[in-house]
């Protein structure tokens, strides 16, 4: 019984660990290469598209799409999707879409003369079901080597785990304080009533 | 439009029940605190009355800065990221 408990125990917090890798923007730094749209039409992995533009007819799920590929320094290819969030989900309130592609059109540079961009970013990029982060911003930086503190991403955490702490230790408290002795009163009821069945066979 | 009513409308109806929350609770705090306090110096008025004379004070306190707090600080932090995503 003990490893089922730990087993869902484990699993709610790698659901947990999951959806904060997904949702938590991170950071990329890379070149940027080419960018273009492409018309979409999420089916399966609709999950992992956003909708359409803010202002735009949002129940058509066909839509183009603007897309940011990139080359980062140890030759990896990475493609961005950049769509707006709006007023959804993830609560980053992206509406400029149109201008950071404006932005990434012209960041495009060559390996004879690249230029590195910090591409900030939430989301997955998994090919067997064709889904791509979602650039938020980009930000010229010298490197390909710059280290990127990720603040938000820290405070959001921290906090995070202040809040389920401070509501673990509550529960404690309550438990041992309202639930273990009643159950002990009723272990004690129970072990008094069957004393009395036994010595009525006595 | 439809979008940001929707959001609107969550958003309201999320902070009003942490606003319930918060305010019961601190209500509660200030009373324990209040009752403490009556015990080495109100010990000349009846409890409730001394306790309920203070709280009412701590109340409208709360009725001021509770609402800024609740409602305002959420606004401003939304503001801030529509800034930062989108005019930085």
């Amino acid at each position: 019984m003990k490893y089922v408990k730990w087993t869902l125990i484990t699993l709610f917090w790698l659901l947990v660990a999951t959806f904060l890798h997904y949702t938590l923007p991170q950071h990329d730094i890379a070149r940027v290469t080419d960018t273009y749209e492409k018309v979409v039409d999420p089916g399966e992995n609709s999950l992992f598209w956003a909708q359409a533009d803010v202002g735009n007819d949002a129940t058509v799920s066909r839509r183009d799409v603007f897309f940011i590929q990139t080359r980062q320094a140890n030759g990896d290819v990475m493609v961005y999707r950049n769509e707006d969030t709006g007023w959804g989900w993830p609560p980053y309130f992206k509406f400029d879409t149109s201008n950071l592609q404006a932005e990434a059109s012209d960041a495009k540079s060559t390996a004879e003369a690249p230029r590195w961009y910090a591409i900030k970013h939430y989301g997955w990029r998994n090919e067997f079901i064709s889904i791509f982060p979602n650039a938020i911003s980009l930000r010229e930086v010298e490197g390909p080597d710059v280290r990127i503190i990720p603040w938000l991403n820290i405070i959001i955490l921290v906090a995070l785990f202040a809040f389920v702490w401070a509501i673990y230790v509550r529960w404690v408290r309550f438990w041992r304080g309202r639930v273990d002795p009643a159950l002990e009163r009723a272990e004690d009821k129970l072990h008094e009533g069957s004393d009395r069945v036994k010595g009525m066979f006595r | 439009m439809l979008p940001f009513l929707r959001f609107f409308l969550i958003g309201a109806i999320v902070l009003a029940v942490i606003y319930g929350v918060l305010w019961l609770v601190l209500r509660e705090r200030r009373r324990d605190i209040l009752e403490d306090d009556w015990e080495t110096q109100g010990k000349g008025s009846p409890r409730d009355t001394w306790v309920n004379r203070r709280l009412a004070v701590f109340n409208q306190r709360r009725s001021r800065l509770l609402p800024i707090v609740v409602f305002g600080l959420p606004v401003c932090l939304v503001l801030w990221i529509i800034y930062m995503t989108n005019f930085r």
